[in-house]
């Protein structure tokens, strides 16, 4: 048992990793519905590998379902996250290294990822960005992120709104006065 | 589902991540007027970011091409989790019209700046110290004022309006090319910042509204103040003379300044430097034209005695460092023998023969690192590579394209052969192959620490100003086939 808590502990190592991913964990969604996941997918998220380092032993872990309580956990949000974090758990450990995260952040998203983020259901997409946000699954909050700024570089506010469905709650001089302000970098728009 | 819930399931905190590290700046202004919420989110990314690069490519008559978000962007990034601070340049006024307001309009949008560092060129009839006052957030503790080619008036009012606003400063660098005030205000200046701890004053005139040139306003007087909190001072081109130094000093002024700067120093001065400052941590002069070998030698000799003393930095002007008398310069490196606690050496505006690099390859001590600034060297000077290996480090650095390897570019071939040969040996402090190649027409150096000089001083400064602050920022530049300065990285030392 103890040989196990190490294993859970040290992941570096990637047979252990792989190994690792066999054990089944269950994670239940606000809505109830409870959802297997490999334990080195699931720990990609930082409130998952901090529950199940807090229970120390698979044991507990294989059999008490990991409830997280989010309403934006939804099943079907769960589902996705799920998704994602079982054909991203071998990626290399991302090194939040200063020059590489400028790197990162410029770097275009994997074919892989355009195609699993590019939902039609807005509501899901969101769900999935705040549920991943709650878990702390870094890299998927990255992913929604880029996503979302791809959709909005390059519109006008209008086209910004419509596709975001969002009212737009400013007076006419409000809005202009913002305008305005910034009336340098809009020359050329 | 209805919109409003749909967006309302992403917390302020995740759109807050979303727009401020993924989107570039103008799509960030356009969020900004979808909505409220929006407005206010953008607004916090804006008061969050510690620090900004802004050149006038990203404002200029460029500012506005596709990428420029992206150039923008990457800037921003470059030093935004490095340091809190605003770093800004516009290098050639000529075709800017807005500059300066749109510096100013940037000041407004970050009112939690902690650094600021403002390049002004060209611009003409300002009252910087009131305009900066006026839009700058008062927490700002370092400020740099680089402002070239025009002559900087500092009324009474102005310098009220300044020193209310920047109680918090620490460190206050002025590189200028000319400056006139009043006694009573380079007074008040410098002494009702209770906090200051770095004064660098850099201008090629100094004068009172006399308009006299010859007749310093800079006084001691202005010092005495002031200068016992002080730890670092670096005032070129102003005459802090033996005098002033040791009537400062017999005052107990001096007595914090750990790092000292000064010009035009004959032995004399030295001297008094030496006994009353022993504790100085660091120290650079210039050499006078005129030193023979036994002034040289008296000159060095008092520096021996700073026992304390890591960093020695020496300025040739332009000379060539062995080739008139190298005696001279065998006689200052043997003497640095004695200096033990020594870490580095430098020189700098000096041209390097094969004869001096030789000698000071021999010369200075295991320990000690040799820092070559703005120094010219050439194919000779190289052929003494396998010796450079008794160094412990060799730094060298450049303010401007082409100085290192001689006055023109046809030596860029050899510059990349003799980078690379000084990587393979570990010479070099940090290696720029990484930047030259996300940069393809970024300049090959050896070294690093590379900043604008060429476009920015050279009209308006002889070249040892422009290494006033080498010490700020260190980066690299980008020229285009035109040799236009199209982009400029900086990094904090």
């Amino acid at each position: 048992m103890a040989d196990n808590a190490d294993h859970i502990d040290g992941d570096d190592n990637e047979d252990v990793r792989a190994q690792q991913n066999l054990i089944k964990i269950k994670l239940k969604s606000s809505e109830g519905g409870i959802y297997e996941c490999g334990l080195t997918a699931a720990k990609m998220s930082d409130l998952v590998k901090n529950m199940v380092e807090s229970l120390g032993t698979d044991a507990v872990v294989t059999t008490e379902p990991i409830i997280l309580g989010n309403e934006a956990v939804t099943d079907a949000a769960l589902k996705k996250i799920i998704e994602w974090v079982e054909f991203h758990w071998d990626d290399p450990p991302v090194d939040h290294d200063f020059e590489d995260e400028k790197d990162r952040r410029n770097e275009e998203l994997s074919h892989w990822d355009k195609q699993f983020i590019d939902v039609d259901d807005q509501a899901l997409l969101f769900d999935v960005i705040a549920a991943a946000n709650y878990m702390d699954i870094k890299g998927l909050v990255e992913v929604g992120a880029k996503h979302i700024c791809s959709k909005i570089r390059g519109k006008s506010c209008q086209e910004v709104r419509e596709m975001l469905k969002i009212t737009n709650d400013f007076t006419a001089e409000e809005e202009d006065a913002i305008h305005k302000e910034n009336a340098w970098i809009y020359a050329k728009d | 589902m209805s919109s409003a819930l749909t967006l309302d399931t992403l917390c302020d905190d995740v759109l807050l991540t979303i727009f401020g590290q993924y989107l570039d700046l103008r799509s960030q202004l356009r969020v900004q007027r979808v909505c409220k919420r929006f407005n206010h989110i953008i607004d916090d990314v804006f008061a969050g970011r510690g620090a900004l690069v802004l050149s006038d490519r990203h404002f200029g008559t460029n500012c506005y091409d596709q990428n420029v978000g992206h150039y923008w962007q990457q800037s921003v990034q470059t030093l935004s989790e490095a340091r809190d601070g605003l770093w800004m340049r516009t290098t050639r006024g000529l075709k800017l019209m807005a500059p300066i307001d749109i510096q100013m309009l940037c000041l407004k949008r970050y009112p939690n700046l902690k650094e600021l560092c403002l390049v002004v060129n060209n611009s003409t009839n300002l009252s910087l110290l009131d305009l900066i006052a006026a839009n700058c957030g008062p927490n700002v503790h370092k400020l740099i004022l680089i402002a070239g080619g025009h002559k900087l008036s500092f009324t009474d009012k102005s310098v009220d309006h300044f020193c209310d606003r920047f109680t918090q400063l620490t460190h206050f660098e002025l590189n200028v090319c000319s400056i006139a005030a009043t006694k009573e205000c380079f007074h008040k200046l410098l002494n009702r910042f209770q906090r200051l701890d770095v004064l660098k004053i850099r201008a090629q005139h100094l004068f009172t509204h006399s308009q006299t040139q010859d007749e310093y306003c800079l006084t001691d007087e202005c010092f005495a103040q002031l200068s016992h909190r002080l730890t670092t001072i670096d005032v070129s081109n102003v005459v802090l003379n033996s005098q002033s130094i040791q009537s400062l000093a017999q005052k107990g002024c001096l007595r914090s300044v750990k790092h000292l700067g000064v010009y035009k120093l004959i032995p004399n001065s030295m001297q008094v430097i030496c006994n009353h400052l022993s504790g100085l941590e660091s120290l650079s002069f210039s050499m006078n034209a005129g030193l023979d070998v036994r002034n040289t030698r008296r000159m060095i000799g008092f520096v021996t005695q700073l026992t304390d003393l890591k960093t020695l930095k020496i300025v040739w002007f332009g000379r060539d460092v062995g080739h008139n008398s190298p005696e001279v310069c065998r006689t200052t490196l043997n003497a640095l023998k004695n200096c033990h606690n020594l870490k580095t050496f430098g020189i700098q505006e000096a041209v390097i023969n094969r004869q001096s690099m030789d000698d000071m390859c021999v010369c200075l001590p295991v320990t000690t690192t040799l820092e070559l600034m703005n120094c010219s060297l050439n194919e000779t000077t190289f052929q003494t590579i396998d010796r450079w290996l008794q160094l412990k480090q060799l730094i060298v650095r450049n303010d401007y394209k082409r100085v290192v390897f001689g006055m023109d570019s046809t030596n860029a071939r050899l510059a990349d052969d003799m980078t690379e040969t000084c990587l393979e040996m570990g010479l070099i402090d940090r290696p720029i192959e990484a930047m030259a190649a996300a940069n393809a027409d970024a300049v090959p150096v050896i070294g690093v620490q590379n900043h604008n000089g060429l476009e920015l001083f050279d009209d308006f400064f002889g070249a040892h100003i422009a290494n006033g602050f080498h010490n700020v920022v260190n980066g690299f530049m980008q020229f285009d086939d035109n040799e236009e300065l199209i982009d400029f990285v900086v990094y904090e030392q």
